[in-house]
């Protein structure tokens, strides 16, 4: 007897929705039952890592429209260079109940990029992570004031985009915000946290930055920056959020260029003179030197645990430390990862 | 232990740790207290108990997918500790290699049987042994899912797609075979 005439669609819904995606899609093979009930738990969660099944998935759901309420995530990690951009757009279009959009490396032409921008609305997103040229700066507040559902913004962008004067975003859900510090007078969130890109920011207004974060943020929520120069970010942290229990300070992409003995010593020594404005910091870890020995990474930590005394953990380069009964001992990573709360928060 | 009586009237003593993955009898259990009473599973034949609540070296069923759930719709329930399968999850996932006799033996048991369980696991509420991968042949597709096929001759399945349909279908999901 035919497995399919006594299982009901129930059951056999319930075993598919655990079964992984290989197995799914294999099942959709079978035959047109299993077909119907594979499809919407196959489509939920769409990740094209390679460009040859890019044309293939997005005719299906183009040629059958109803398919692309099932999909609730949607993230191409293939280099755009070679794709159909048209194909993905049509798609995206059908795509109203899309929570979470990955399009990181998506932009490369104006003209793709404003039909995203001005064309797709996906009513329930929760977050997105997309790059976007300067061109096209209003034309993404636009797209972001349009999805006020949005928790977790991530976007990759030329800094210079954000010279124009317009009107806030209002994001009234938003919790995460990773990308240009110089996009921040830009949004209105309530609880907000940050990391921040400084990068090949020449002259940013930190203070007004620092003041727009402190009343968007909360001193439990970690502080984390990626800069080839920390100085005056440090004074302004310590000035406008002095409160802030968790430091994280990494090089940004651009840091080889500038590194060098000296800068680094200074870069600690300037931070060690800006500590004591701290009043609660429990969490510090710097991150920018991969090449420098346990010995040197403790001198350095132990300048800055001297200058701050709330400090209760101290990360340099691949080398942790924490206090146990008012000693310093080295630690795992892991464990100050435990205590700081996880490294990083670009993983959705 | 606990005392159950199946349809046909078979008692058995069962550790409580074992029964107690069988949401219904859990909520039975607490309902009714310490009791020497036996519970009645009316719809559970004493094969098919055997076959439930034998302990098992297998590997877990349950494949944890799903790095984003989204809150808003269908949830894919958590993994719970199925009768069977004791193992964590890291070990879940190597399971494609491994694939144990008692998946094979599980596999093999006649379509009324397979039918049965998974009916009594419904009954019960062992969600886990519900999902068990018993479209899986690990020694033969280590790499990748059991060919449509093979499912198809394994359950009897009728292949009600034109050639054309299947081949538009294996293009359309190919990204999701792609491991």
């Amino acid at each position: 007897m035919d497995i399919s005439h006594w299982l009901p669609n129930e059951l056999l819904l319930h075993i598919i929705q655990h079964t992984p995606k290989a197995d799914q899609a294999a099942l959709s093979r079978v035959a047109k039952r299993f077909h119907e009930l594979c499809l919407p738990a196959l489509n939920r969660e769409v990740e094209l890592k390679d460009s040859r099944f890019i044309a293939s998935f997005c005719s299906g759901i183009i040629d059958n429209p109803s398919r692309a309420d099932a999909v609730r995530s949607f993230n191409i990690t293939v280099d755009f260079s070679e794709i159909r951009r048209d194909l993905i757009l049509e798609t995206l279009k059908l795509m109203s109940r899309l929570e979470y959009l990955s399009l990181s490396r998506f932009m490369s032409d104006d003209h793709h990029n404003r039909i995203l921008l001005e064309e797709c609305n996906f009513p329930q997103l929760i977050s997105c992570n997309l790059s976007f040229p300067t061109s096209l700066s209003d034309l993404t507040a636009l797209f972001l004031t349009r999805h006020p559902t949005l928790k977790r913004v991530h976007l990759r962008s030329d800094p210079r985009m954000v010279a124009s004067q317009s009107p806030r975003i209002s994001l009234p859900n938003l919790e995460f915000y990773a990308g240009q510090a110089l996009f921040i007078p830009r949004i209105d969130a309530v609880r907000l946290k940050v990391e921040l890109d400084w990068s090949h920011t020449d002259d940013p207004d930190v203070n007004k930055i620092m003041t727009r974060i402190s009343s968007m943020t909360n001193p439990k929520l970690p502080f984390v920056s990626s800069s080839d120069n920390h100085h005056q970010i440090v004074i302004s942290v310590s000035t406008h959020m002095p409160h802030t229990r968790t430091l994280r300070l990494r090089r940004s992409r651009m840091y080889f260029f500038f590194s060098s003995v000296n800068h680094d010593e200074d870069m600690i020594y300037h931070i060690t003179e800006c500590l004591p404005g701290f009043t609660n910091l429990v969490y510090l870890a710097i991150d920018w030197v991969p090449h420098q020995s346990k010995a040197e990474n403790w001198s350095a930590v132990e300048r800055l645990v001297e200058a701050c005394p709330t400090l209760e953990a101290c990360y340099s380069n691949r080398y942790a430390w924490r206090k146990v009964n008012g000693r310093w001992e080295e630690c795992e990573l892991e464990e100050f990862e435990v205590l700081a709360g996880p490294p990083n928060s670009t993983d959705y | 232990m606990v005392l159950l009586v199946t349809s046909d009237n078979e008692q058995f003593q069962t550790e409580k740790d074992i029964v107690e993955r069988s949401v219904l009898i859990k909520n039975m259990l607490e309902d009714v207290g310490e009791s020497d009473q036996p519970i009645p599973l009316p719809n559970v034949s004493s094969s098919v108990l055997k076959k439930v609540t034998q302990p098992s070296t297998g590997p877990t069923e349950i494949d944890v997918r799903g790095r984003y759930l989204s809150t808003a719709s269908t949830t894919v329930e958590s993994p719970s500790r199925p009768p069977i399968l004791e193992q964590s999850q890291d070990e879940t996932r190597k399971r494609t290699t491994d694939i144990s006799e008692w998946d094979q033996k599980f596999i093999t048991v006649d379509q009324e049987m397979l039918f049965e369980i998974i009916l009594a696991a419904n009954y019960l509420d062992i969600k886990s042994l519900l999902c068990r991968r018993w479209l899986q042949d690990g020694s033969q597709h280590d790499q990748g899912a059991r060919p449509p096929e093979e499912i198809r001759k394994l359950f009897n399945i009728v292949n009600d797609f034109t050639p054309e349909e299947e081949a538009q279908i294996k293009k359309e999901n190919e990204w999701a075979e792609d491991r």
